[in-house]
């Protein structure tokens, strides 16, 4: 037995010794900091530091889709959209909960795309989201800072985004079961977008949109962020157009994400739709052309 | 006993992974590609004139190629200056950032938008999802202090950058590559390789496609070529029977562009035909007034064909009102193929409304009367005959493009399916059928 004890230290002993390879300098090349820009050291102060957020307003191609032909944004539209972003979304979440939620919860990682990415069925690809790590903002060329309004932003980027939040949210902590009973017979996965799943029929079926009827976690989602930021008249609008049974159906659905919102985050969703909206009345006083 | 053999024999196992194999590279893949990047870093900023290169978009470089100037700064940013105009007016310089990452092998990525740049690449819309399918990210292929090779990261067209040793004002440059472009715009060329002619070049852009073989070799190939301030130089060294031949001289007094590099090689292509310049001038534009055949060419008018982009196309100055030639004009493009295209066009959009004032094909009389929005469809020049440039004549054809056949053009405003009536042409008419054109 002694005989064996040896021979295994042995072993172990010539085993540590292969491992003589030396780590050498990562692969990850920073950028030199003397190569930093003011817009860089402002987005360090504003976006890394506080929330710990890369805002990539250089394209890189390896974090976009390949398929996609695409071009970069321009500095100065970056600029905007970095003072835009910052003030309709995180820093609603901040005023709404606290700033340690939004560094908790937010995507880690935005990029800025300058061209649109065309489908081939002659739609365009305006914002993606993937996994709650990474959301990618396209298009951002077309935006101009004197004259962009709160309808483009919010209908281009800021609903998805908003959206994807939302994912986050019930990703970390779930929402009730009783929610997906709802409308448990008219979730329809794929076919959500089939042209005869119109958006008149998802709102009869208690849906505030179509894409709500692909599944329970996109419903849920999709409640929360067009409450949030499409306003109450678009919401009495859906309402109205729903009928008696689907407006029932959004009613209590909304009453289970609101609920949801106090009892595990601790805010009223209401109060984040306020605080939205008077932050969008005040997109004009933002200095989108200088940092 | 069993188990203690087994034992035995693992120390024997784990004496495997003792190395003593000597190491290839003296340095890990993480640092020589750390030292690639630094180097090259260095190489492109170190050139305090800048850079030359020409710019091949497209799969295949099937367009040709364009000069362009790059300077390349300490600070991550980058002037570009392209010799024709992209999103700016040509040689017009435009400042954006660059980088570089470790990607396939090191990458340079024009990284913020350049509207010089990415006028090559950005997508235009759902059916031209990619655009002019340009790259703005490339693979350094080498690097030494006079010369950067760069392939293209999607297409993988390669753009060699060379060093502005000699202190060469760029401006200066481009605009020289575009007047040498101008100077040598011809459709077809001979290919003569030790006087003896050895085939034939058509012009397609900036490619020859085709060069077709005469003689004891066949077959045909494309060359793609950009134009330098004294000729052309070809995407890739061209290899024929065994010759190289990789830059030109444009010779004006025999017009033809003679292999220079390498030197002593005894080839060229010697314009035939006429040139963009010979198709300057005044003419007589017989047409009729209606599509039907016979073709009754009752009416005349006189047209002249002015420069519009130096060595590509031609204002068509006439057909128009005095007051819509203001606004703007029918262009005509001189062709390798044809010798002059007339394709659809919006002429310009009127003001205060939003109708296009259109050149607007229209069909043949065989099927009925049909106009049709394409800015492809049109015609081509066809029984092209003349003893110098002084008494060219030519009667436009249909280019095949439209199924119903393009008779002629109709001037018009139009905004989708509305007409907003026609508007005066020469000689107060609007439709301008089988024209045919004689130099004065």
């Amino acid at each position: 037995m002694k005989k064996i004890l040896l021979l295994l230290t042995a072993a172990l002993l010539l085993s540590v010794s292969c491992s003589e390879e030396q780590f050498s300098d990562s692969v990850f090349i920073d950028p030199d900091p003397a190569l930093k820009t003011a817009f860089d050291h402002w987005l360090d102060r504003n976006y890394v530091d506080p929330y710990n957020i890369a805002f990539k307003y250089k394209t890189e191609d390896i974090e976009s889709d390949m398929s996609f032909d695409l071009a970069p944004a321009s500095t100065d539209k970056a600029i905007a959209m970095a003072k835009l972003i910052k003030h309709l979304w995180m820093e609603v979440y901040d005023q709404t909960i606290n700033i340690a939620f939004t560094k908790r919860l937010i995507p880690k990682v935005i990029h800025l795309v300058g061209s649109p990415a065309y489908n081939t069925n002659n739609t365009m690809v305006l914002g993606t989201a993937e996994g709650g790590m990474k959301v990618t903002l396209y298009n951002i060329n077309s935006i101009d800072p004197l004259t962009v309004t709160l309808t483009q932003l919010t209908d281009r980027y800021l609903k998805t985004m908003y959206h994807e939040f939302a994912h986050i949210m019930h990703q970390t902590y779930e929402y009730p079961t009783e929610y997906a009973a709802i409308s448990n017979l008219d979730y329809v996965g794929n076919d959500w977008s089939v042209a005869s799943a119109t958006e008149a029929i998802a709102y009869e079926l208690g849906f505030v949109s179509r894409y709500a009827r692909s599944e329970p976690n996109e419903d849920f989602v999709e409640i929360l962020s067009i409450y949030v930021t499409r306003g109450q008249a678009n919401w009495d609008n859906i309402l109205a157009q729903a009928g008696e049974s689907g407006s029932a159906k959004l009613i209590q659905k909304l009453g289970l994400v609101k609920e949801y919102c106090v009892n595990v985050w601790g805010f009223e969703l209401d109060f984040l739709r306020s605080n939205f909206e008077s932050r969008a009345a005040t997109l004009h006083t933002l200095d989108l052309l200088n940092l | 006993m069993k188990k203690l053999i087994y034992i035995l024999l693992m120390p024997a196992l784990l004496f495997s992974c003792v190395k003593d194999e000597a190491d290839i590279f003296d340095k890990s893949a993480s640092e020589r590609m750390s030292e690639a990047i630094e180097n090259t870093m260095k190489i492109l900023t170190s050139s305090e004139y800048g850079w030359f290169g020409d710019y091949y978009p497209e799969a295949n470089h099937s367009k040709g190629g364009y000069a362009m100037f790059l300077k390349f700064y300490a600070d991550g940013t980058v002037d570009v200056m392209c010799e024709i105009a992209t999103n700016v007016p040509e040689r017009q310089t435009e400042t954006s950032s660059f980088g570089m990452t470790a990607d396939q092998g090191p990458v340079l990525s024009f990284n913020t938008y350049n509207k010089v740049m990415h006028y090559f690449s950005e997508p235009l819309s759902s059916s031209q999802a990619s655009g002019r399918a340009g790259d703005y990210e490339f693979i350094i292929m080498s690097a030494t202090p006079d010369k950067v090779v760069l392939k293209g990261k999607k297409r993988g067209n390669k753009m060699t950058l060379r060093r502005n040793v000699n202190n060469i004002d760029p401006e200066t440059y481009l605009t020289e590559c575009t007047a040498a472009a101008a100077a040598a715009a011809y459709s077809s060329f001979k290919f003569v390789v030790n006087d003896i002619e050895r085939g034939e070049a058509v012009v397609s852009d900036r490619t020859y496609t085709p060069l077709t073989y005469h003689g004891s070799s066949s077959g045909e190939t494309t060359i793609s070529y950009a134009y330098t301030p004294d000729g052309i130089r070809l995407y890739e060294p061209f290899v024929f029977e065994g010759i190289t031949m990789e830059r030109f001289v444009w010779n004006p007094a025999n017009r033809r562009h003679e292999c220079v590099e390498p030197a002593g090689v005894n080839a060229y292509f010697e314009a035939i035909g006429l040139s963009y310049l010979d198709f300057l001038g005044t003419y007589t534009m017989s047409y009729s007034t209606s599509n039907a055949i016979p073709i009754n060419r009752n009416r005349t008018a006189t047209v002249t064909f002015e420069p519009a982009i130096a060595g590509q196309t031609y204002y068509i100055k006439g057909i128009l009102t005095t007051a819509d030639e203001a606004l703007g004009n029918i262009v005509a493009r001189y062709s390798g193929r044809y010798g002059i295209e007339l394709l659809g066009q919006i002429i310009f959009v009127r003001a205060g409304t939003n109708y296009d004032f259109w050149w607007l094909p229209y069909s043949d009389p065989t099927d009925g009367n049909y106009v049709y929005l394409s800015t492809t469809t049109g015609m081509n020049a066809s029984d092209l005959t003349y003893t110098s440039g002084d008494d060219i004549s030519f009667t436009m054809i249909d280019n095949g493009v439209w199924s119903r056949g393009t008779a002629g053009f109709l001037l018009r405003n139009y905004n989708g399916s509305t007409s907003a009536g026609n508007v005066n042409g020469a000689d107060g008419q609007a439709f301008v059928f089988y024209p045919m054109f004689t130099k004065q």
